[in-house]
């Protein structure tokens, strides 16, 4: 007999809270990454150029480099705070603010900006996609102003045409204006070995220019001391390269942050829970509040207890660590400068990880959603008395759908109702019934005679039998074809972007026709994530609804 | 009470399984219906709760035509257990048991006391079992609480396909007896169905043997051994007839009080006397005060001439038969002992008679007689 299976456990030896572990060493883990500073060197320029005044030391082999414009340290208290100035702007005007110039700069069909206390007005003129255009320009205006990110909407406008709104919800904009700075208090290193030792800047000053001997860092000014040997022109302009490359441009100190990204896109139901681009509660401390509620859990739920609520907080705070660490862009430029230390392009022009993985969602929500009723309804029908006839039908078509490539499904449509969010999605449909039609037929078929021959017998109707009986036996069946459907759609909705659906297809078709590795990369860890995530998801989900009497074995 | 009246069933394929049927089952009664594999028991059966739709004819039930009702309306009326048993495995048994009167839209707390009632009844206990799930329990559990489902919202029809034929024997013959005594209580009207004659006699009130579609002999149980209509009749229900008879009678109906019996510590003189009054070979050795069977003497040890002690042999349960048990036990306990006659003893061990070889073979050649005897065991 089977009676020990759903007897309570004994005692907690036997069982180890084991999840509350897992919440642990995350906690561990993030706020290790949290306490990281990670630079990365890249050729883009985050806030304006960077300039040095040059002089020589009479008598001395020195140089003394002056900072005339820019900052080396991302993340640097800004010293002054100020509103970012108001007027129209053109491209080319001499008295545009920087916020301007960083926007003109970022697409160059911008034709005019209007920059009022609590909006950013942009025009353009490209044929580009209103939505593309939003997205392109989102990072560019974070960056620029200093007002908090999650303060900051983006919208395309209503009233006029090919115009971009952002607004904030501070009392107006504000940018950063730095102080030319080097660093934030004054090193002193007299030989080379001192500077091997020191600062991030100073090493990498000395690994890159050999003839440097001694390094005096200030605020505002470098004095370099070089060896007699050395040629001045090509040195000074040597430094001056070097140090235009040293630019450290993301931070992820000092720690990970909850809910770091708002998709613009994602359906309305996880918009809720997405919304606030930071809320301010760091991830550890989220992540330590897990331990405290499944330990909790642990310690109060006895095993056998299968309550919906305990399945539900675990779907729902994974879901929320995933979400948290795929919006965290520096994290992501983090991930991939360590993966290719020397790609020139770490970051995607046309978006973010998450609005591309908001944009995969929601193409693999929507098409899942049309895939699990009408699977469900077919599967249903077939089964009933009256129109198992269409059984052979049903199973040629559904299996065709999945035997005809994606892309010829998107091919064939296109002409008709052309490329696009839709075309991906019916593609997907065709794509993903299969797995569900037949489960939904075999979970059913499942159900044996005698039960439904009793059910009838007690005076059951059909509409009974298919609810009461059928439905609640057939459900572990129907819930893994489902599981398998959405698995695999994830995967396939990455074709999307070959007709323009968005998602994070896009970066990987981008990095395949650039030959950017990391781009693919970018596209593919939070596709393959965002499986593993689903597919946690849904076989939680199978064994909330799964009926307690069916998961006895016998 | 349940009438099939020149009921016939075609299936589409113009077979006809059940072939101008006429069947009257009456308030209280089981009636069993037995025949081969194939002979359209099942579909009889299926018939009357409109699972199977009748080609001609009509069953009444209470006098009114089943196709009157609406088929679900009727069918929560009529209980219905299987072999299969088909109990729902994703509900608890309490649910299962009360599946039934929750169609019926019975108040909750009627539900819980009726499914708890019934399990009870059926011997199992709702404290321990009734959360349970149908895989957590034995077949013979299972077979219970089916039983116990088909009785939900107490319907006064049930119909039951082979419910007892997926069990082992000792199970089974567990479930028959407490089947019959349930059935005492609950006095329903009920077309039983089986292929196995013994459960057909030890459960029927009227037995219908039916083949190839049509009813061949509707009879008591009694009457069917004893007077098998045609020769596949006398087939059908076996060679053995005569001592399938025998377990429809009790000892205590087919017992004679006189028999040959002695008080403790009579001479050998008096036991060879007393046997000799009987024409018997053999004496029942008594308590002289309780009457309680102490032992027995035979013939030949009382003429050798040893000492009464020696004569006696003390081992009373190994020769007699309870009251209460069948003629065929009585049977077989004589053919392992030479007796003419089995002595026969109460709940209290004391001597009430005796069954003779000859008294059993009187009986199973006198149907008349029988059916008195069974008349009165049954009531
Ligand atoms: N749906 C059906 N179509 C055709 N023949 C059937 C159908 N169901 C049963 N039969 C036939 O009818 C006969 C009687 O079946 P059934 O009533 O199940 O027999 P049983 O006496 O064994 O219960 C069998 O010969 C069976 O093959
Ligand atoms: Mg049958």
């Amino acid at each position: 007999m089977s009676q020990a299976k759903t007897a309570p456990a004994p005692g907690f030896g036997q069982r180890l809270p084991y999840i509350a572990l897992f919440w642990l060493l995350t906690t561990l883990l993030i706020y290790a990454v949290g306490q990281q500073t990670v630079t990365l060197h890249d050729q883009e320029k985050f806030i304006g150029d960077f300039d040095f005044a040059v002089e020589q030391v009479e008598g001395e082999n020195r140089l003394i480099f002056s900072l005339t414009a820019g900052t080396f340290l991302y993340g640097v208290t800004p010293e002054v705070i100020l509103p970012v100035p108001t007027g129209r702007f053109s491209r080319g005007d001499e008295n545009a603010p920087q916020v301007a110039d960083v926007l003109f700069d970022a697409l160059d069909s911008i034709r005019e900006i209007t920059i009022e206390a609590r909006t950013i007005t942009v025009v353009y003129d490209s044929d580009m996609e209103a939505e593309q255009v939003r997205s392109r320009l989102r990072r560019p205006v974070n960056n620029a102003v200093a007002n908090d990110r999650g303060t900051i909407t983006a919208e395309v406008s209503q009233a006029a045409e090919k115009t971009i709104e952002f607004s904030t919800s501070d009392d107006r904009f504000r940018y950063a204006q730095y102080q030319p700075a080097l660093v934030e208090s004054i090193e002193e290193y007299d030989s080379r070995t001192a500077a091997e030792a020191g600062s991030d800047l100073a090493r990498f000053i000395v690994a890159e220019s050999r003839p440097v001997e001694s390094l005096r860092l200030e605020p505002t000014r470098l004095v370099v001391g070089y060896a007699e040997s050395a040629a001045l022109e090509p040195l000074a302009r040597n430094l001056r390269e070097i140090l235009n490359d040293f630019h450290p441009r993301a931070s992820l100190a000092p720690d990970l942050w909850l809910l770091t990204a708002a998709p613009e896109i994602i359906p309305p139901l996880l918009a809720i829970a997405v919304e606030p681009l930071k809320t301010g509660v760091p991830l550890f401390l989220f992540t330590l509040l897990m331990v405290a509620v499944e330990g909790g859990i642990f310690f109060v739920a006895r095993e056998g207890k299968n309550s919906l609520l305990i399945h539900l907080v675990h779907i729902a705070s994974v879901f929320l660590l995933f979400w948290s660490i795929l919006g965290h862009e520096p994290l992501w430029d983090a991930i991939l400068h360590a993966i290719f230390p020397t790609s020139a392009q770490l970051v995607h022009p046309q978006g973010t990880v998450i609005v591309f993985a908001a944009q995969h969602l929601e193409l693999v929500l929507t098409s899942s959603i049309y895939i699990i009723s009408t699977g469900l309804f077919l599967g249903v029908m077939v089964t009933r008395e009256n129109f198992r006839e269409f059984l052979p039908l049903v199973n040629n078509v559904v299996n065709g759908g999945q035997t005809v490539p994606t892309l010829a499904i998107v091919a064939i449509m296109a002409p008709i109702i052309g490329l696009g969010f839709m075309p991906a999605v019916v593609a997907l449909i065709a794509y993903g019934l299969l797995p569900v039609v037949r489960n939904t037929i075999a979970g059913i078929e499942s159900v044996s005679v005698s039960i439904v021959d009793s059910a009838r017998g007690m005076g059951m109707t059909s509409q009974q039998i298919l609810l009461r009986t059928e439905f609640p036996i057939a459900s572990r069946i129907i819930m893994a074809g489902i599981r398998t459907s959405m698995v695999i759609n994830i995967g396939t909705a990455t074709l999307g972007a070959f007709v323009g659906s968005g998602g994070l297809g896009i970066p990987i078709a981008s990095g395949l026709s650039m030959t950017v590795d990391a781009f693919i990369l970018l596209g593919a860890i939070p596709a393959a994530l965002l499986a593993i995530l689903t597919d946690y998801v849904l076989g939680r989900l199978e064994v909330v609804l799964t009926p307690r009497g069916l998961l006895i074995e016998t | 009470m349940i009438e099939f009246k020149d009921v016939i069933k075609e299936y589409p394929n113009g077979f006809r399984a059940v072939d101008n049927l006429n069947l009257t089952v009456h308030d209280g009664e089981i009636c069993v219906l037995i025949g081969p594999s194939g002979c359209g028991k099942t579909t009889a059966l299926r018939m009357v709760n409109r699972l199977i739709d009748v080609t001609r004819g009509e069953i009444l039930i209470d006098g009114q035509p089943n196709d009157e009702f609406e088929p679900e309306i009727l069918r929560r009326q009529i209980g219905y257990a299987i072999q299969q048993i088909g109990l729902l495995p994703h509900m608890t048994i309490r649910d299962n048991v009360a599946i039934v009167p929750r169609l019926l839209d019975w108040d909750e707390d009627r539900i819980r006391q009726r499914v708890d009632l019934l399990l009870d009844m059926v011997g199992i206990d709702p404290s321990i079992h009734g959360d349970k799930y149908p895989r957590q329990l034995s077949g013979g559990q299972q077979q219970r609480v089916g039983v116990a489902r088909a009785l939900g919202a107490d319907p006064p029809l049930m119909l039951m396909d082979e419910p007892f034929g997926a069990v082992d024997p000792i199970t089974r013959a567990i479930l028959q007896e407490e089947f019959l005594q349930i059935q005492q209580e609950v006095s329903k009207t009920i077309i039983f169905v089986t292929h196995d004659i013994d459960e057909a006699i030890y459960m029927g009130d009227r037995i219908a043997l039916l083949r190839a579609g049509r009813l061949v002999q509707y009879d008591s149980p009694d009457d069917l051994l004893a007077k098998p209509r045609d020769d596949f009749v006398r087939e059908f229900v076996g060679a053995d007839r005569s001592l399938k008879r025998l377990h429809l009678i009790s000892v205590k109906d087919s017992m004679i009080n006189n028999v040959p019996r002695c008080a403790q510590g009579a001479s050998l003189d008096e036991l060879a006397q007393c046997m000799d009054e009987h024409r018997a070979n053999n004496v029942f050795i008594i308590d002289e005060n309780s009457g309680k069977l102490l032992g027995w003497a035979e013939r030949s040890a009382v003429e050798s001439g040893a000492a009464p002690e020696e004569v006696i042999n003390y081992a009373p349960t190994s020769i007699a038969v309870a009251e209460d048990a069948t003629a065929r036990e009585a049977l077989s306990v004589l053919l392992s002992h030479s007796f003419d006659l089995t002595p026969v003893i109460d709940a209290n061990g004391i001597l009430t008679g005796g069954v003779s070889i000859q008294r059993l073979q009187d009986l199973v050649e006198a149907p008349g007689i029988h059916a008195a005897a069974q008349r009165e065991r049954g009531q």
